[in-house]
């Protein structure tokens, strides 16, 4: 192996992380499954900045004021600063695809946490950024170029997850955010327990904060409703998309995304 | 003497969280730089390795170890939990230095905050490089060359022969040479 290529030598983990890691690992798998809540309707508190929209769609999803604030941003008309200045370090990042601040989709805020996506006719570029208590920030990227079958102009199903990131292993708070197509009118996040999130929907592309502890453990899953209010899609959110065992084909039938399968589901073209 | 790995293995499949502990305990900085080296991040490989021994614990029955170790099938776990928790084998990345708590100002703990910031930034030149193979020779080149696992271990795990784990770490080398030899000639 070229020298060039051989990576750093190996480090422990920072000290008194070990324990915190195990202590954490110890009370996950020693907890109790939890009973399935009551549907909680949680009434939204406005919080609205300068220039940010910030939706409880249907009631069900909060947006609350104080040092935890939720913000969720459908373009970059709606950025709030810190929205705004996580977006520049994500940029600034980015040597991989070309991208500019106009063309934020969705950019979601959540206590310490950041996710943003851009889109633009050719690629998407997607970034977390978090900043744990007594640490430094740090976050991670994507982008088209790591996931060779993504195309611009179709969608898995009526439904693009492409950002996923919630505050602990398994779950906690939950930000995803993607494309729809243009019959999705209602996307809605199952938490497994009785709770549910609604996302919010504009131009394409649809964001969802979901709070209080989602566990993947309770297998929640994403919802699409069309415009009558009848259920076309349902998907984990935890899974990502090559282990659904999904296909998705066009018109003319062949493989837009997935391997080949005996029962492929149509592709849906995505427009803004 | 302190138990094997499949005494342990078989008490966790039994529901022994105690046991998994210690194999967590055995492994944890392991995992934790494997997940480093898929990820280019100190801080995401805590993520990683945190999330892996969860995932460990809700597949321990699926495990196969292999000469009575747990690790190989745990590096495999590390390397799906990076490529789905760390959103599909994306590139991430540490934006700032991430200060531990407690840290004080001695210069030790300075240096070691700079050291790790250089790591990154070398890991990050040698993934963009690894990034271009297909994903069967990243994970052949970050198991049984960046991890040390034997081609008969990293083999038996992941379920294929030694001589075609032996061929996609070949054709990896082989890639990653004509892929410094462009890129040099690129510079030129």
């Amino acid at each position: 192996m070229n020298d060039l290529l051989t990576p750093p030598a190996g480090r422990d983990l920072p000290p008194g992380r070990v324990q915190e890691m195990r202590a954490k690992l110890l009370a996950d798998i020693t907890r109790p499954v939890r009973p399935a809540r009551p549907v909680r309707v949680r009434v939204g508190v406005g919080l609205v900045l300068a220039g940010i929209v910030a939706v409880a769609a249907a009631g069900v999803s909060a947006w609350s004021g104080g040092d935890r604030a939720q913000l969720l941003a459908l373009g970059p008309d709606e950025m709030s600063p810190s929205l705004r200045a996580a977006a520049k370090r994500c940029l600034e990042m980015n040597d991989m695809v070309p991208m500019g601040s106009a063309d934020l989709a969705v950019g979601a805020e959540h206590g310490d946490h950041v996710a943003l996506l851009f889109l633009t006719e050719d690629h998407y570029l997607a970034c977390s950024e978090g900043k744990p208590p007594h640490q430094g920030r740090s976050g991670g990227m994507a982008v088209d170029t790591d996931r060779p079958d993504w195309q611009h102009d179709w969608l898995p199903g009526p439904v693009d997850r492409l950002l996923l990131t919630s505050t602990k292993a398994g779950g906690g708070d939950v930000v995803a955010i993607g494309r729809v197509s243009a019959r999705v009118h209602r996307l809605v996040l199952e938490h497994g327990d009785g709770r549910t999130t609604v996302a919010r929907i504009a131009g394409g592309a649809f964001g969802l904060i979901a709070q209080g502890d989602v566990r993947e453990r309770n297998s929640p899953e994403l919802v699409s409703y069309d415009s009558a209010g009848n259920e076309i899609d349902r998907r984990p959110l935890f899974v990502p998309f090559d282990r659904l065992g999904r296909c998705y084909v066009d018109p003319q039938g062949s493989i837009v995304y997935g391997k080949p399968g005996p029962a492929c589901l149509p592709a849906e073209p995505w427009t803004r | 003497m302190s138990p094997t790995d499949q005494e342990l293995w078989s008490a966790t499949v039994a529901g022994d969280a105690t046991a998994f502990a210690v194999l967590f305990d055995r492994y944890a900085r392991a995992v934790y730089n494997h997940a480093f080296k898929l990820t280019g991040s100190w801080s995401l490989a805590e993520d990683v390795t945190q999330s892996a021994f969860l995932v460990a614990w809700r597949r321990r029955a699926d495990a196969r170890l292999v000469d009575g170790s747990a690790l190989p099938w745990l590096l495999v776990v590390t390397a799906n939990t990076a490529r789905t928790e760390s959103r599909s084998a994306r590139r991430w990345f540490a934006l700032l230095r991430r200060l531990p708590a407690e840290r004080g100002t001695d210069t030790d703990l300075s240096d070691e905050v700079a050291a790790r910031v250089d790591d990154e930034q070398r890991m990050r030149t040698i993934l963009a490089a690894v990034r271009r193979l297909p994903r069967a020779e990243r994970e052949a080149i970050a198991l049984c060359v960046w991890s040390g696992v034997s081609y008969a271990d990293a083999a038996a795990v992941l379920g294929i022969s030694e001589t075609g784990l032996r061929s996609r770490v070949s054709r990896a080398r082989a890639r990653l040479a004509r892929q410094l030899s462009d890129d040099t000639t690129e510079d030129r």
